[in-house]
């Protein structure tokens, strides 16, 4: 496995988009996690004095925001807060959606069934609707909560797609030999089927965190995720929206933040899903 | 010899929307231990499915009808379940499938794809399986075999990977092996090289073979008895050499007059007119009748079995007027 994972970083560094995508993605994670103890407390005001909203400067590279409060530090800050809340609620979704997508596509029959009219009756229900029930039942949504409850609902694509890989793979010949050979169940779904769904996984995977970070920050925007003065891309632009257009630095750099990341991952998903399809290289 | 596959009145059948199908339709065939049996016929005819009908393999939506019987052994087949049912495939009984390049999984070294086998039936380490792999690749004729654990499919050649196919079916050392046209997507030269290695293997192992093909060519020296399908049916079966000195079902001497001779005067080839009929809608009574030469108005008929000749006999009306001549 890790074999692979480094072959698969090989041939997605070889291709352009996949080389962009990864330094945009690289030094993103890198500042998130190595800048904020270097940077001003995103509460502080250190500048108070002189007044808010100042454009960007020697001492405040992105300006500062209505609060007074430095732009760069809390979109770096935000940025732990949003790809914290993209990492954790993907994997979960992925997670579930792959495993009930093996299983259902592998078994049939009334488990087939039973999971496929699960996920069309969920499908049906808005994702948003979901959390801001839950965002109006809890008053707000912690961290963990709001995790759990985007990677919890975030799974039924995933699970109808691995499900459709899986009918498709599963009459190969390699499947039917090993089933010939009388491997195990659990061995064929997951050294023979799951392999082979990496590819189409990796690129729901990447836009999977794509949605969610989009979802994070609307869900942010609209003021029931996470909460302030705990910095998020979201929140900075429901702060900035009264100065638009006058200091439009402040609803601009958490934008472009948004913007570069979820492009970046879903450049590096379109290389992914070239360089894990078992088919080429 | 004793018996070690009996299979009686093997039918299988698909019911699908679009319709009714039965491919296969009261196959009877046994293979002692030990011993080779051709399986032949064009395809279509049904001989793959009753391999994988012994295997409980069938393709969905297809199935097993009442009144069929498979026992290997003194094992019911049809009567297991889930984990018995698991642990005859692969130990009691081995599979080749036709294709190597699309038998193996991609993604994994054919040592792991060989120890797979290997720890499916056997509690043994990784290392250890993967030791046995090497000797099993050996056994069939894989040069650099600690080299070649670590290949991945595509890096061998077709005639390799077939090899291979047979390593793997032998992992958990079977009692029958059961080889679905192991040869067809072979290099000839390579095809007698892979039939050697089988009979090798038969040999040594005392195990069984059914040796599935459509090409009466390799069935020569090769088998011991051959069984000659058409239609869902044996039409006639007899030891390889008696068959070879007097096909007697004009079916069976159509596939005959369908091969180029290198010897004897040089004269064109006569192929079987027509085609295989639809498994949905068999001919009534004989179902080569409407494709045979010698049809007769009896044939509409279902046929008797005919003796030709002692553990030679066919499924022909021909075989009834001649005695009665």
């Amino acid at each position: 496995m890790k074999e692979s994972v480094r072959h698969a970083l090989r041939v997605t560094w070889a291709r352009p988009e996949g080389r962009i995508g990864l330094i945009i993605l690289a030094i993103i994670i890198v500042a998130a996690l190595l800048l904020p103890p270097l940077l001003q407390d995103p509460r502080a005001q250190p500048d108070i004095l002189n007044g808010s909203l100042r454009p960007p400067n020697s001492s405040h590279l992105l300006g500062t925001d209505h609060l007074s409060r430095d732009v760069f530090s809390r979109v770096v800050h935000g940025a732990r807060v949003s790809l914290a809340v993209a990492a954790g609620a993907v994997a979960l979704s992925i997670t579930l959606g792959a495993l009930i997508g093996l299983v259902a596509g592998y078994a049939g029959g009334w488990i087939d069934a039973g999971a496929m009219r699960l996920v069309d009756g969920a499908m049906a229900v808005p994702r948003l609707f979901l959390l801001l029930l839950i965002a109006a039942v809890m008053d707000h949504i912690p961290l963990t909560l709001l995790i759990l409850a985007i990677g919890c609902t975030g799974w039924f694509g995933t699970s109808r797609l691995v499900r459709a890989e899986v009918l498709r793979i599963r009459q190969l010949e390699f499947v039917r030999s090993a089933e010939a050979l009388g491997a195990r169940r659990r061995r064929i779904i997951f050294r023979h089927l799951l392999p082979n769904v990496l590819g189409p996984l990796a690129v729901a995977t990447t836009l999977a965190v794509g949605d969610v970070i989009l979802l994070e920050a609307g869900l942010s925007f609209l003021g029931l995720g996470v909460q302030p003065p705990t910095p998020s891309w979201g929140g900075m632009i429901l702060d900035a929206k009264p100065d638009i257009i006058s200091a439009p630095w402040t609803s601009l750099a958490p934008g472009v933040a948004i913007v570069l990341t979820v492009l970046s991952v879903n450049l590096v998903g379109e290389a992914l899903r070239d360089a894990l399809d078992p088919r080429e290289s | 010899m004793s018996t070690l596959l009996k299979i009686e009145n093997l039918r299988v059948s698909f019911s699908t929307a679009a319709g009714h199908s039965q491919p296969v339709d009261g196959v009877n065939l046994t293979v002692a231990r030990g011993e080779t049996l051709a399986l032949v016929g064009e395809s279509g005819c049904g001989k793959s499915l009753t391999s994988l009908a012994v295997l409980r393999l069938l393709p969905a939506p297809g199935r097993i009808d009442e009144g069929s019987r498979i026992t290997l052994g003194d094992t019911d087949v049809l009567s297991l379940e889930g984990e018995a049912l698991r642990k005859i495939r692969g130990r009691r009984i081995g599979m080749v499938f036709q294709d190597p390049m699309t038998s193996l999984n991609p993604v994994f070294t054919v040592g792991d794809q060989i120890a797979e086998g290997i720890r499916a039936h056997f509690p043994v380490s990784r290392r250890e399986a993967l030791q046995r792999a090497e000797a099993r690749m050996v056994e069939v004729g894989i040069p650099d075999p600690r080299e070649r654990l670590k290949a991945y499919p595509h890096q061998l050649s077709g005639g390799m990977r077939q090899r291979v196919m047979i390593a793997i079916a032998l992992s958990a050392e079977p009692e029958l092996l059961i080889a679905d046209e192991p040869t067809t997507a072979l290099d000839v030269t390579v095809q007698a090289q892979i039939l050697e290695v089988l009979d090798r293997l038969r040999q040594a192992r005392g195990m069984a073979v059914l040796l599935i093909t459509h090409d009466l060519g390799i069935v020569a020296g090769r088998a011991d008895r051959v069984a000659v399908m058409y239609a869902g049916r044996i039409v006639e079966e007899a030891p390889t050499a008696q068959l070879f000195a007097k096909p007697s079902h004009p079916y069976t001497r159509g596939l005959f007059d369908s091969i180029p001779r290198l010897t004897g005067p040089i004269r064109p080839l006569t192929p079987i007119k027509g085609m295989v009929p639809s498994a949905t809608a068999w001919p009534q009574g004989c179902r080569f009748h409407p494709r045979c030469p010698e049809v007769m108005p009896v044939c509409t008929k279902e046929p008797p079995i005919a003796s030709v000749e002692p553990e030679h006999w066919m499924r022909c009306w021909l075989g009834v007027s001649r005695d009665q001549c």
